[in-house]
């Protein structure tokens, strides 16, 4: 039986990853792996199966990650992206697939470097697999690859919630990624060139239809940037852009929490002990997840632009327990681990999704779980 | 050396403030706090002396006293520790002030009357600005009544850059936006079921702004101390300007204000204690000036006929005191009551509120020393 190792597998999305692996890969073990081994075994218990299983895992000990990767045939990573570098490090040397959430574009183009050694010991590795990106990158390689010339490559994605939550804000992922999409200079491609730009900048009015109505998104460091490009260097890209959207009042609020200094890298006293800002804010909001027991109810649109004209859309939807942006994030990335565990992605190397997911299987698999793709507002999957 | 004060919370914000005003005004002062390098301008006067101090071992805080030698003693520290400050002090047999706290505090501290008093010492509790400067001048006013029915008081502010700045201690103003407030109404008191807003109103130095019913000492000492002119009515109200207020109202809603202690790194601490400290570290903006407005509307009859006065103290960022903003107005008050005890002008014995024992003509014109300026129905009287 092929064994998935999920990292972080009780996080906000890890959950995601596991549910839709205990659902769709069959007969194969998933063990949920972490550092808080009460919060493993309490997920793992919930399946009330032999095939879900836990361990104690502490990243920062390299020893003991290797060690507990040997065996296991891929290696989920859904962790914050930080620790990318040294888990894939892990994987190399105990000769593990692998697979992960994005890196925020410098991480992205680090990791890249890692191929080599992924060849050497016959072994995949897709970075980026998530919804945004992940879904994204596979949504531009689609569309792309219908046309001759792409020039202009706009991703941006948005969301619609009809949630009636019992709390006065609800984070919708990390705040550290968060805090990053509003501070760091997104990187954009223009003209055969990266360039960095000013963090917020970029603003721009999106109509996304009835639904979704019309929203407005300003750019962010994403990873796309950091490998669309190249994937479409042949077909002349000369602009490549990442925004996301969010509603004023959010934007406000983060606004004034970045203002205040919540989101600084260093450190308060406590005692003779220190800590860092940054680290404590986002322990202290990652509790305004939304409250359990709500029910919620939202969609989320990620879109593709090509050429200004060319639009495909996948759009989510909430299953009362997750957030639609947690299960288009979550699911791609069990998916593309299912493709490779299924000997569908033969090369090996470190890949980015639009390199080696095939956009037809991927988007059935996608439909299975009720996630629909829309070329030019018409429903083709 | 033996000090005229030792200040507790001396290097806190309005510690710091007290304990600059006793020594410009020729005292020798003990520090006690826990950051020395905050105080390092005010310990170059060959008068200051700085002494660590945790008082959350209350040991520590008679010792502290003791080693000071001071004759009075001035608590500037968080309101959880005046109850622990006013034993100290039945111990070494000092007298005190503080800058009050909560009704819930504030009646624990008035339950210690009859030992102050058969120790012959003065508590005088809630000295800062209001509590404290407002009481006083409320008092002042009130003495031209024959009979007083209601009084509304509070505080607004505004500041000329809008950027946040820490106003006054975090922790009493999510204290003061959590716990339910409680009126004075037709001579009972009310425990209201929320924060309460009072609507939109037009300030003498600030202009229009909202005010909210808030918990505040005032409501206790007021129906207490005036009884005797028939008082049926005390509200208190707050008001902070949109972009404080925004702040306040966002990190109370995300829990930022929250008791909880949690774990980060290796490191525990209450998640209130690290939004003060995040916020500690805000620079004021260069050119930030404050104005802030006490205020008291005072219905009754003078000489038989129905009077509604308007009683005004405008605090104004001072030149020299940029960095204090208004908050002079809290720092510099309970350095001049604690002055009055030490210069015996203070006889009463027990624990008052301000109101009951400062000598009200002579404290208005202390705060007109200090640019505090006192108007009554417009018209300035300090």
């Amino acid at each position: 039986m092929k064994k998935y190792f999920v990292l972080g597998g009780y996080g906000i999305v890890g959950k995601a990853v596991v549910n839709d692996l205990f659902r769709y890969s069959k007969n194969e073990i998933i063990i949920i792996a972490g550092r808080d081994e009460n919060k493993a075994r309490d997920f793992a218990k919930s399946f009330n199966s032999k095939r879900v299983k836990y361990q104690k895992v502490d990243i920062s000990n390299e020893k003991e990650l290797v060690d507990s990767l040997i065996g296991k045939d891929i290696c989920i990573n859904c962790v914050q992206y930080y620790f990318n570098l040294r888990i894939m490090e892990s994987c190399i040397k105990s000769k593990t697939n692998y697979v992960d959430l994005g890196g925020m574009f410098h991480m992205t183009k680090k990791q890249l470097e890692f191929c080599k050694e992924f060849i050497k010991i016959g072994k995949c590795a897709i970075i980026g697999m998530g919804g945004a990106p992940g879904l994204s990158n596979v949504l531009a390689s689609y569309a792309g690859n219908k046309l001759t010339k792409v020039n202009t490559i706009e991703i941006v994605f948005a969301d619609v919630d009809y949630t009636k939550y019992n709390q006065s804000f609800v984070l919708p992922y990390s705040f550290k990624t968060l805090v990053e999409e509003f501070t760091l200079n997104p990187a954009i491609f223009r003209d055969d060139k990266i360039r960095f730009v000013e963090p917020r900048s970029g603003v721009k009015e999106y109509n996304f239809g009835k639904e979704f109505g019309k929203q407005t998104g300003f750019l962010t460091l994403h990873s796309e940037i950091a490998t669309l490009p190249d994937y479409f260097r042949k077909r002349g890209i000369k602009r490549c852009e990442f925004r996301v959207t969010f509603d004023e009042s959010f934007i406000e609020k983060l606004d004034l929490l970045i203002s205040l200094g919540f989101s600084s890298n260093k450190s308060v006293e406590f005692g003779k002990k220190e800590t860092k800002i940054i680290d404590s804010t986002t322990k202290i909001m990652n509790k305004l997840v939304p409250n359990k027991g709500v029910n919620i109810k939202d969609k989320e649109i990620i879109r593709v632009i090509l050429n200004g004209d060319k639009i495909v859309d996948a759009i989510t939807q909430s299953n009362g327990k997750m957030s639609a942006g947690v299960l288009d994030t979550g699911i791609p990335c069990s998916i593309a681990s299912q493709i490779i565990m299924n000997g569908k992605v033969c090369k090996s190397g470190v890949f980015a999704p639009e390199d080696v997911i095939n956009s037809t299987i991927f988007f059935k698999e996608l439909k299975k779980r009720n996630i629909i793709i829309r070329e030019n507002g018409r429903t083709i999957s | 050396m033996k000090y005229n004060f030792i200040v507790f919370g001396g290097t806190g914000q309005q510690g710091r403030i007290c304990s600059r005003d006793l020594l410009e005004s020729g005292y020798s002062v003990m520090l006690a706090g826990r950051n020395k390098e905050v105080v390092e301008d005010l310990l170059r006067n060959k008068k200051a002396g700085f002494m660590k101090v945790d008082l959350r071992n209350s040991d520590n805080i008679a010792k502290a006293i003791i080693k000071s030698g001071a004759d009075v003693v001035v608590n500037c520290a968080e309101l959880v520790f005046n109850v622990a400050v006013m034993k100290a002090c039945l111990k070494t047999n000092k007298s005190l002030t503080d800058l009050g706290g909560l009704q819930y505090i504030t009646k624990e501290q008035f339950k210690l009357h009859n030992e102050f008093k058969k120790s012959k010492l003065v508590c005088i509790t809630g000295c800062g600005s209001t509590p404290g400067l407002l009481n006083v001048v409320v008092k002042h006013a009130i003495e031209r009544f024959d009979k007083v029915d209601t009084i509304d008081l509070g505080f607004v502010w505004d500041s000329n850059i809008k950027k946040f700045v820490i106003p006054y201690s975090m922790h009493s103003i999510f204290d003061e936006f959590t716990q339910l407030p409680v009126t004075f109404h037709k001579g009972k008191f009310l425990k209201e079921n929320r924060i309460i807003c009072r609507g939109t109103r037009n300030f003498k130095a600030v202009g229009k702004q909202t005010v909210y019913c808030i918990v505040h000492s005032e409501v206790y000492s007021f129906a207490k101390y005036f009884k005797k002119y028939g008082l049926n009515n005390v509200h208190y109200m707050a008001g902070f300007p949109e972009h404080s207020a925004k702040v306040i109202q966002l990190l109370l809603n995300l829990g930022f204000s929250s008791n909880e202690e949690i774990e980060v790194n290796g490191v525990k601490f209450r998640i209130v204690d690290f939004t003060d400290k995040v916020l500690g570290r805000l620079n004021i903006s260069k050119g930030y000036k404050e104005t802030e407005n006490l205020w008291a509307e005072i219905n009754g009859t003078i000489n038989g006929k129905t009077k509604k006065m308007k009683v005004d103290c405008i605090i104004k960022t001072v030149r020299g005191w940029e960095d204090a903003g208004s908050n002079i107005d809290t720092g510099r008050t309970i350095s001049i009551m604690s002055q009055m005890i030490k210069n015996g002008l203070i006889k009463e014995k027990g624990v008052f509120a301000p109101e009951a024992v400062v000598p009200h003509k002579l404290f208005i014109k202390e705060l007109s020393k200090r640019e505090m300026y006192v108007y009554f129905d417009n018209k300035k009287i300090n």
